[in-house]
């Protein structure tokens, strides 16, 4: 019976709605943003000057809160299937946070290309809303909105040596199964950026994989 | 920030409804005068041809700014004529922005309320029902239907039996998109039902092999959904395709008219329940529920218009 739903059948909301609830949740939470940019910067910092073990501990933060708010407060009232999003956003967060605590595999090592990323997600992301028409009101920051804190997650993972292929799969996959079929129905660019990087992602992965350093 | 009213509100806004609903009568409501109805086979009930869909349109949860709009278009469609609403568990908020909607126009009485059940949960039919009674803000639905038959050989003998206590007065099943037509067939004809909600438009015509002669053969009512294949028919049209000149002289003015004319027209089809969110959009809709009504030889002229674009 499931199968005989299809794409727009998960995305019961329109494109304003969607929209809107960026708008409504900016409106609730600022001035957090800069809170939250704060986070970001310093995680970035810390990841491209080979001092990474802080940076899962501060994405931590950015997950676990968007689970929540975005998520499960906000826009499961509205998608059911928002309530299982944001609980593995939650879980995410906390598997960023063992890894922290753990402090196992986390040793000095610099990827700019995932510096680079990392930064886009951070500086850039935000200009999507008004260079694809939206207001500047619904702009998606990091540790606030999921789009950006997946990027700049993947960007930053790609800095660490080890545990990155087990902290890569919750965004990888919100990537492809969350972000694209939301830009899709929704009209919503940002989820086709976040699909675009997470291949980008993918394929230095594999490449350097093949080449024979370690992922 | 999740939509929570007081007990206070909840207690007042329950009072309302009840209320109404008691001021109502528990039977037909009289058909607008000047509106095309039909009659609901199983009672003869004349209900407005055109009804209002809540699938994406009214899910906008507690966003103040938006319920404020949805009500305004729940407005245009009552004083239109409207009277069916349908809506679903399935549809997120859309059965408390109705309630909300109502609520504030004081419009409980003025509505044909057809609600789903949605739940795998064979056992739990009743919950679903009252929770569904609490979004609305009322205690009894005129119309359940056991949504996309989810589950429908358990809540068919529960909603039997709710009509036959009187807590909801008709009872029926939904698909969409020309899914599960083969099991709607089987249970239409072997289950008596008050109502049969399904796809049927200008470009989904499957309906018409075999469940509409059906419907009419076994006395079910028809509701359309996706009149306007979720808004992509109308954008398609609208982009670029003049509206024939002679669709005036069946009183159609743009295309949505023209579209739900042709489905309304159908001699088995009851009601179609297309869904905007915009008050022009519904003044649009719900002005193709007036005469004239294109006959059979009119629609099979709007069938080949369509297919010369």
């Amino acid at each position: 019976m499931l199968f005989t739903y299809s794409l727009v059948d998960l995305f019961p909301i329109t494109p304003e709605v969607y929209e809107r609830l960026f708008v409504r949740l900016h409106e609730a939470v600022w001035p957090a943003h800069l809170i939250a940019v704060a986070i970001g910067i310093a995680a970035l910092v810390l990841a491209c000057s080979g001092r990474p073990r802080a940076v899962p501990a501060l994405l931590a933060v950015a997950w676990i809160w968007i689970g929540y708010a975005f998520y499960i407060d906000l826009y499961a009232n509205l998608n059911w299937a928002a309530w299982w999003v944001g609980a593995i956003f939650m879980g995410q967060g906390f598997l960023l946070l063992a890894c922290s605590l753990l402090q196992t595999g986390l040793h000095g090592a610099r990827d700019p290309l995932g510096c680079g990323i990392a930064a886009v997600g951070l500086c850039l992301w935000p200009l999507l809303a008004p260079l694809t028409g939206s207001p500047w009101a619904g702009a998606e920051v990091f540790g606030i909105a999921p789009g950006p804190t997946v990027v700049v997650t993947l960007g930053l993972l790609m800095a660490l040596p080890r545990w990155r292929v087990l902290l890569l799969a919750v965004p990888l996959l919100w990537s492809v199964v969350v972000a694209v079929p939301t830009a899709i129905v929704l009209n919503d660019p940002d989820g086709y950026a976040a699909g675009a990087v997470a291949l980008l992602v993918i394929a230095v992965l594999v490449i350097r994989a093949i080449r024979g350093r370690s992922l | 920030m999740s939509y929570r009213c007081s007990r206070r509100q909840l207690l007042a806004a329950t009072a309302g409804g009840v209320v109404s609903a008691a001021m109502r009568p528990w039977s037909a409501l009289s058909a607008p005068a000047g509106l095309v109805s039909k009659p609901i086979p199983s009672t003869g009930e004349a209900l407005p041809v055109i009804g209002m869909g809540t699938w994406r349109t009214f899910n906008v949860g507690d966003d103040e700014v938006l319920r404020e709009a949805r009500t305004r278009v729940l407005q245009a469609f009552l004083d239109g004529g409207g009277q069916m609403i349908d809506s679903s568990p399935m549809y997120g908020s859309s059965q408390a922005v109705v309630g909300h909607g109502l609520y504030q126009l004081g419009a409980f009485g003025r509505v044909f309320s057809a609600e789903k059940v949605w739940t795998w949960d064979g056992s739990a039919t009743r919950e679903q029902f009252a929770e569904t009674a609490e979004e609305w803000r009322v205690q009894r639905f005129d119309l359940m239907q056991i949504h996309n038959l989810v589950d429908w050989q358990s809540h068919m003998p529960t909603l039997r039996a709710m009509k036959g206590a009187g807590e909801v007065r008709y009872v029926g099943i939904t698909t969409s998109d020309g899914r599960r037509h083969d099991e709607f067939e089987r249970i239409m004809q072997s289950e008596p039902l008050d109502f049969v909600q399904l796809t049927y438009n200008m470009v989904d015509r499957e309906a018409e092999n075999r469940l509409l002669p059906l419907a009419a053969e076994r006395g079910i009512a028809v509701i359309a959904n996706r009149p306007f294949r979720g808004g992509s028919l109308v954008d398609r049209l609208q982009r670029g395709h003049p509206l024939p000149e002679w669709a005036a002289e069946i009183g159609c003015r743009n295309w949505p008219q023209f579209l739900l004319k042709f489905i309304v027209s159908h001699p088995a089809v009851t009601c179609a329940i297309p869904a905007t969110t915009r008050v022009e959009h519904m003044r649009e809709d719900i002005g193709a529920a007036r005469e004239p009504m294109p006959d059979a030889a009119t629609r099979r002229r709007m069938l080949g218009y369509l297919a010369s674009l």
